[in-house]
């Protein structure tokens, strides 16, 4: 008796607020959120300020990246140019304000391609199992333990010799590494869900596997892809910058790693914020992806705590 | 149990061998497209792009007048000899200059791992010791910070600040072991600490929680109770202990090292297998590529492999499926 009052108090708080307005149910679950998760609430805050400044980068940076300002060559901080300027004359801070973007077409770019043929994949094998599981996942197991950072070295070095876009094949390349591990996942999802009663059900009314995998089982694995996503952006990022500290990246656009590279060693001595500055977005933006990534694990799906990739 | 082990290294193997496919056939379709093929950019460089003769016959030691599969039988049974070939552009046999570079990369890959370790087990006792005090905190925000912080970053902050307070630079002049020790050991020394910095976030979180587990055992409380110095209790019972699955764990990193040397080369000039990798990729030297990244994979894949192994010794409840 006592438990029935009790869950229809609750249903009732439940109602209550599900008839609030938008805003206001936005405005508690980012509270809840925040409350339950500082770190992760910290890690949104600052994955916002980056998606922010990436997007309004043309806007809101003083200069545009490229431009050199030739008298005004390795600078410190000033008004003019907030933090300094390299030693071709290019405004350091507008030139972070461009990085920001390049790091996140290259993130979001990897790691939503690669969800998507991830989910396809996992989907294709986990539903027709038998022969198309099997010799799949072999395939995978194999591509899973390819050396990523020194076949994308190869890739990258190759691309770059013949003047294609490198953005591009950086996104590409990510991507294709990627999507083996990812596809693991999501296989294993839905192997779990194919033998649930709903599935069942759906395949009593005479839905086809088509039907059944895009409308039934994709529904019920979106927030693991979301998860996984999350989890794996800051890698991503962390690549890019590597990559092009190395050289591999896009020539002519302004990237964090790029900026570390060795070509302007001698001038960091002059100018020690040139070799400041790149690095700590770089930290900065890995770290507000991991800890808004980890939050968002443990409270949409709490059985991956633990794993990172 | 033999039969896990067969399965594992038959996937090493296959893994090994998708990477030769990938990068030789990418290699020779990708190229090209663009350009004649490696031997003309070798030969242009050389300044006798109009010697007709000369191309042809640098092709035919190559094979590459004849189809792609043909090619690729042809380099795996020259590697199967032990003949990696000569480089394009200075004819030096791509195996000395192998045997001179590799021994550096994984002396940094290895020296990196024991850093991590040493670095990591220490913090996490202690971090466990103090738990909800300020050195766990502290050491917690370490953890998360070196796998946010890039290690090559840190190498490039410490060199820079080091040049300018100390007048302090990394010597660009390497020396083998064999020929200067100490000289030898100066050089490698900060970056395989550096290298080893990343991997040592997560361990330290693993060996905290551990110890965590293992100081609320029941043994540990007789120990306590029976008036050992806690020095002893944590030392001879607790660590011993804890320390267990966290060596397990320690050898997952390798891969990833071994991996990340490029980096670390390329900042400290350290002639390893990463720079030779990244110099023939700017020449489009064919047999230096195919043979570093065939290197790479044989490492890697078998870092793995010894990881996948010791784990199913060291702890029995691991199913070999």
């Amino acid at each position: 008796m006592a438990r029935t009052q009790a869950a229809d108090h609750y249903a009732a708080i439940a109602q209550r607020r599900a008839e609030r307005p938008f805003i206001v149910r936005l405005a508690s679950g980012i509270w809840n959120f925040s409350r339950r998760k500082p770190l992760g609430a910290i890690g949104a805050a600052i994955v916002l300020i980056f998606v922010f400044v990436a997007v309004t980068a043309p806007v809101i940076a003083p200069f545009d990246d490229g431009a050199q300002h030739l008298r005004d060559k390795l600078q410190g901080p000033s008004a003019k140019y907030r933090l300094g300027t390299d030693n071709l004359g290019r405004d350091v801070l507008s030139r972070l304000m461009y990085g920001a973007q390049l790091s996140l077409i290259v993130g979001f770019g990897a790691v939503g391609i690669s969800s998507l043929a991830a989910t396809l994949m996992g989907l294709v094998m986990a539903y027709f199992g038998r022969w198309v599981d099997q010799i799949m996942s072999r395939v995978i197991d194999a591509w899973i333990a390819l050396p990523d950072l020194i076949i994308l070295i190869t890739f990258l070095g190759i691309v770059r010799r013949t003047g294609a876009n490198m953005i591009l094949a950086m996104v590409l390349g990510l991507a294709f590494l990627r999507s083996a591990t990812a596809s693991r996942v999501v296989r294993s999802a839905v192997l779990e869900l194919r033998n649930r009663p709903f599935v069942e059900a759906a395949e009593a009314a005479g839905a086809g596997p088509v039907r059944i995998m895009f409308r039934h089982v994709l529904p019920n694995i979106l927030p693991l892809i979301i998860v996984t996503a999350s989890v794996a952006l800051p890698n991503a990022i962390l690549a890019e910058a590597s990559l092009s500290f190395l050289g591999f990246g896009p020539e002519g656009t302004s990237s964090w790693g790029q900026m570390l590279s060795v070509e302007g060693r001698e001038f960091f001595r002059k100018q020690p914020g040139l070799a400041l500055w790149p690095g700590v977005c770089i930290a900065l933006a890995v770290f507000g992806f991991n800890m808004f990534g980890d939050a968002l694990r443990d409270v949409l799906d709490p059985r991956l705590r633990g794993t990172r990739r | 149990m033999g039969r896990y082990i067969i399965r594992r290294l038959v996937y090493g193997v296959i893994t090994i061998w998708l990477v030769t496919l990938i990068v030789f056939f990418g290699l020779r379709l990708i190229v090209p497209i663009f350009y004649g093929d490696a031997i003309e950019i070798a030969v242009g460089l050389s300044g006798a792009i109009d010697d007709k003769a000369l191309i042809e016959r640098r092709r035919a030691e190559l094979d590459l007048d004849k189809p792609l599969p043909v090619q690729y039988v042809s380099w795996l049974t020259d590697v199967a000899r032990g003949d990696l070939g000569r480089s394009l552009f200075n004819g030096r046999p791509v195996l000395t200059e192998i045997k001179n570079r590799l021994p550096v990369s994984l002396e940094l890959g290895l020296v990196g791992l024991l850093s991590a370790v040493i670095i990591a087990i220490p913090f996490g006792v202690v971090a466990a010791l103090a738990q909800d005090r300020w050195p766990d905190y502290a050491l917690r925000v370490y953890a998360v910070g070196s796998s946010s912080v890039p290690g090559f970053w840190l190498a490039i902050l410490i060199i820079t600040f080091a040049s300018i307070w100390w007048r302090w630079a990394p010597s660009i002049d390497f020396a083998y072991f064999h020929d200067d020790p100490i000289k030898h050991i100066k050089i490698m020394l900060l970056p395989a600490l550096l290298i080893g910095l990343t991997p040592s976030g997560g361990l330290v979180r693993i060996m905290r929680s551990q110890m965590l587990e293992v100081l609320r055992q029941d043994y540990v409380r007789t120990a306590r109770a029976k008036g050992l110095a806690e020095s002893v209790v944590v030392m001879r019972h607790a660590v011993r202990n804890g320390i267990i699955p966290v060596i397990t764990i320690i050898g997952l990193s390798l891969p990833g090292l071994i991996a990340g040397t490029p980096l670390f080369e390329r900042i400290f000039v350290l002639p390893g297998m990463g720079n030779y990798l990244i110099a023939s990729l700017g020449d489009l030297d064919y047999p230096v590529i195919q043979s570093t990244n065939l290197i790479f994979a044989i490492l890697i894949v078998g870092a793995n492999l010894i990881v996948d192994i010791s784990y199913s010794l060291i702890d029995p409840r691991i199913r070999y499926s």
